[in-house]
């Protein structure tokens, strides 16, 4: 039987100490409790999984991102909506490239609809990663008609699949004027 | 050398290893696929995301960072990522070459992920685990305990995960019902319509398949113990969820990362798992030990969970005993002995013209309309009172339906001398005994007040209310437990009460510690759609009485179909008035200084046409 060094009896106290306070810190991340110093080194929560899903609320509703732009008469184009999901497909088992944008666009929606709900006032809505990573998004990636001055996004929450349900206005955003001089 | 370490803890991380480095490398694939998405003009714009980055990493400069950042370096990570697990998944990569992919897989994960924030997942998580978990254990090469330790950790965040998902859906209203099913596959997000119209209209189906989801994550840690054909049934049961949740949900991630986790539960399973023995084989030293402690072990939990159940019901002994003493102290009104058991009431009999009778929301004592009071004119005759088991009232055996509930209200009635006509004032769920007690007591009511109260139809007709109910449930339920164990949180969970005027709202807020009234909530709250909705529907007319209607703007704002349920309240009699209170909420319209002269307002003006309507009559 090999026989262990002073170094590597340390080396090997230390991962145990590092898996068991991995481990606390996992169980305590179900609980929402997490200490201040994981803030700073790992703000986006990439160590310590959260296993509560769809759980104890799952999300009942899509949001819609809807886009409209203000001509330069004045008048406003209707709402047309940016496509974000896509039908189910056997392929996408395997294969689901769309699935991070999907995500991605969610999590900025819900990070949004999260500070709408705390009655955060528009100074500081508009100052937000989520507001100006939305405003970024509809100012470049959806179509613009030629003459459109500004530009202003909705979010609307609805129940998907069930057409029953009315669907419900959850943010306006601002009008915002448009960089035309890349268009 | 190498070829040493490849043992079964070897053979386990090159399984973890690889399973999840196929995820992940498709995962950079699809990334790279779609790597439009980091571009500046983009969702996960850099120059937009940088606003959020972590303060540690702008001690590397803001030109560092924009360069490995900024699209399109940025996309060197998924490259970085995509080479990294196609390293993996190489036969003959030696052990220091994975430990080094596996913690390239870390970094960039880290890095990247931190970047993003948004777009990430529970499979982004595992994945990064498991990653970890391989790296650590090329530490060890020469240490076969520690690397079992690291085996063992990926294990147990494996059962963590599986058990707390499953704890978290267990506690969950909308899971133990089955709506959470219908609710998610509706969705285009997670859902899928063939399957959202399959479990749509078949209650049974959904709640079989919530139910088969919490049962099947709770026992997935059961396959570290059970024996191995019920653990691989286990694990197998995992893979077949985890691809249906691919197939249904979109969430193809997490088949990989988390089936890679199966290695490290299989191999522990094996360790801890029951063991066939071989009967010719003395038992060892260690065995006999083991034996022994194995018999120890049971007798310790037992022990254990005796304590705690002990101790919970002294706990609930103590706080019984307390709550009485505090009921007997301080009671508000006065006790009057109704049906052989003690009701509180605050009256004022004596007086003139129409008797104002309270009838309180659910988990509301009578002291909630203390401001209410203050406001009433001076020679205002009024019964407040307790439902049974709630405030001060004793408990009442038997459930409280519409008719025991009308029936005990007469009888206290009498019992305090209080004098016809009643003008019925009902607050939330009491909205619905008023026209109880005025459908079978016609002639002694002079008119009906509602406070922001439910409607017959409401659970029926608002979608937003019926998804509240078991969450309102829920919240009873877990009031009344932490309230029996002395763990009531006090502002949040009894904030309405504390804006009532002193003395009354430091008894009341004291009273609402006792589990009595939260306990009595939990029974009306199966007595409400049961018995009072429809036996309120019952009084469709009311005969021509004044009724005032107060509605909560709150309460609109939050369920617009609130505002129609209302107006119909009003529809009752051809004289009536509603009004709107702006920014009251359900209960600050009786419990807030500011809006309960709105209600005491609306009481005089039905008083006033009642006493004409009395007069008339005589």
């Amino acid at each position: 039987m090999r026989r262990h060094s002073g170094a590597s009896l340390a080396a090997e106290a230390a991962l145990y100490g590092l898996l068991g306070t991995w481990f606390a810190l996992t169980v305590g991340q179900q609980f929402k409790k997490r200490p201040r110093f994981l803030e700073r080194v790992d703000p986006g929560n990439v160590t310590l999984p959260v296993s509560t899903f769809f759980a104890p609320r799952p999300g009942t509703t899509d949001t819609h991102l809807l886009v409209r732009d203000e001509l330069l008469d004045g008048s406003t184009t209707e709402w047309a909506e940016y496509p974000v999901s896509q039908d189910r497909s056997l392929r996408q088992m395997v294969w689901h490239p769309n699935r991070r944008r999907e995500k991605a666009l969610c999590d900025v929606q819900n990070d949004l609809a999260f500070l709408v709900r705390q009655d955060k006032g528009p100074e500081h809505i508009h100052m937000t990663v989520p507001y100006l990573a939305l405003l970024n998004f509809v100012s470049h990636r959806c179509p613009h008609a030629p003459d459109s001055r500004r530009v202003q996004f909705l979010l609307v929450a609805s129940g998907g699949h069930d057409e029953t349900e009315e669907p419900d206005v959850l943010f306006a955003s601002d009008f915002h004027t448009l960089d035309t001089e890349g268009r | 050398m190498d070829n040493t370490r490849r043992d079964d803890i070897d053979a386990v991380f090159r399984k973890v290893e690889r399973f999840t480095s196929v995820g992940a490398t498709i995962s950079a694939l699809e990334q790279l696929a779609s790597s439009s998405l980091h571009a500046d003009d983009d969702l996960l714009s850099w120059p937009v995301l940088k606003l959020h980055a972590p303060q540690w990493w702008r001690s590397a400069g803001e030109d560092r960072l924009d360069a490995l950042f900024g699209y399109p370096n940025v996309l060197s990570l998924p490259r970085t990522r995509m080479l990294a697990g196609l390293g993996l998944l190489l036969p003959g990569t030696t052990r220091a070459q994975r430990g080094a992919l596996a913690a390239t897989m870390c970094g960039t994960a880290y890095g990247m992920q931190t970047q993003m924030r948004y777009g990430l997942d529970g499979s982004d998580h595992m994945a990064f685990l498991n990653f970890a978990g391989s790296a650590l254990e090329k530490l060890f090469p020469d240490n076969a305990r520690a690397r079992e330790a690291v085996v063992v950790f990926l294990a147990a965040q494996a059962c963590l995960s599986y058990f707390t998902s499953g704890a978290a859906k267990l506690a969950s209203p909308v899971w133990r019902d089955g709506t959470a099913i219908p609710g998610i596959f509706r969705t285009a997000t997670y859902g899928d319509r063939f399957f959202y119209e399959l479990v749509r209209d078949r209650p049974w189906l959904a709640k079989t398949v919530a139910w088969s989801t919490i049962a099947g994550e709770l026992a997935f840690p059961l396959a570290l113990v059970t024996p191995k054909p019920v653990a691989r049934g286990l694990l197998a049961t995992g893979a077949a969820f985890h691809l249906g949740n691919a197939k249904f949900m979109g969430l193809n991630r997490f088949v990989w990362s988390f089936c890679a986790t199966y290695p490290a539960v299989a191999h522990v399973s094996r360790a801890l798992g029951p063991r066939k023995e071989s009967p010719a084989k003395k038992p060892l030293a260690g065995a006999t030990r083991r034996g022994g402690s194995a018999r120890t072990a049971p007798r310790a939990a037992s022990l254990l969970v005796g304590a705690g159940a002990a101790a919970v019901a002294g706990a609930a002994v103590y706080r019984r005993v307390r709550s009485g003493r505090v009921r007997a102290a301080a009671v508000p009104g006065e006790l009057v002995t109704v049906g052989g058991r003690e009701v509180h009431a605050v009256a004022r009999t004596g007086g003139s013209g129409p008797t104002v009778v309270f009838e309180n929301g659910m988990a509301c004592p009578a002291t909630g309309w203390s401001w209410v009071w203050e406001g009433m004119e001076p020679d205002t005759r009024y019964v407040a009172y307790d439902r049974p088991g709630t405030g001060w009232s004793a408990p009442a055996k038997g459930p409280q339906d519409a008719e025991r509930a009308s029936a005990g209200l007469r009888e206290l009635l009498a019992r305090l001398g209080a004098e016809p006509p009643y003008v019925l004032v009902g607050q939330s769920v009491g909205g619905l005994l008023i026209r109880s007690f005025a459908r079978r007591h016609p002639e002694l009511v002079g008119g009906l007040v509602f406070v922001d109260a439910s409607h017959p139809d409401q659970l029926a007709r608002s979608a937003g209310q019926r998804r509240t109910l078991p969450w309102l449930r829920q919240r009873m339920t877990s009031t009344w437990l932490r309230a029996e164990l002395g763990m009531l949180p006090e502002p949040q969970r009894l904030g309405p009460f504390s804006s009532l005027p002193a003395p009354l709202a430091a008894q009341t807020v004291e009273r609402m510690k006792a589990p009595a009234s939260w306990r009595a909530a939990r029974r009306e709250m199966s007595q409400w759609p049961r018995s009072w909705s429809a036996d309120a529907a019952k009084l469709t007319d009311a005969g021509g009485r004044p009724v005032a209607v107060l509605t909560a703007s709150g309460t609109v704002e939050r369920d617009p179909v609130h505002a129609d349920l209302q107006a119909e309240l009003a529809a009752l009699s051809h004289e009536s008035r509603h009004d709107l209170v702006p920014g009251a909420t359900h209960e600050s319209l009786v419990m807030d200084p500011q809006h309960a002269p709105h209600v005491a307002d609306a009481i005089a003006w039905t008083r006033k046409r009642a006493a004409v309507e009395e007069g008339s009559l005589r």
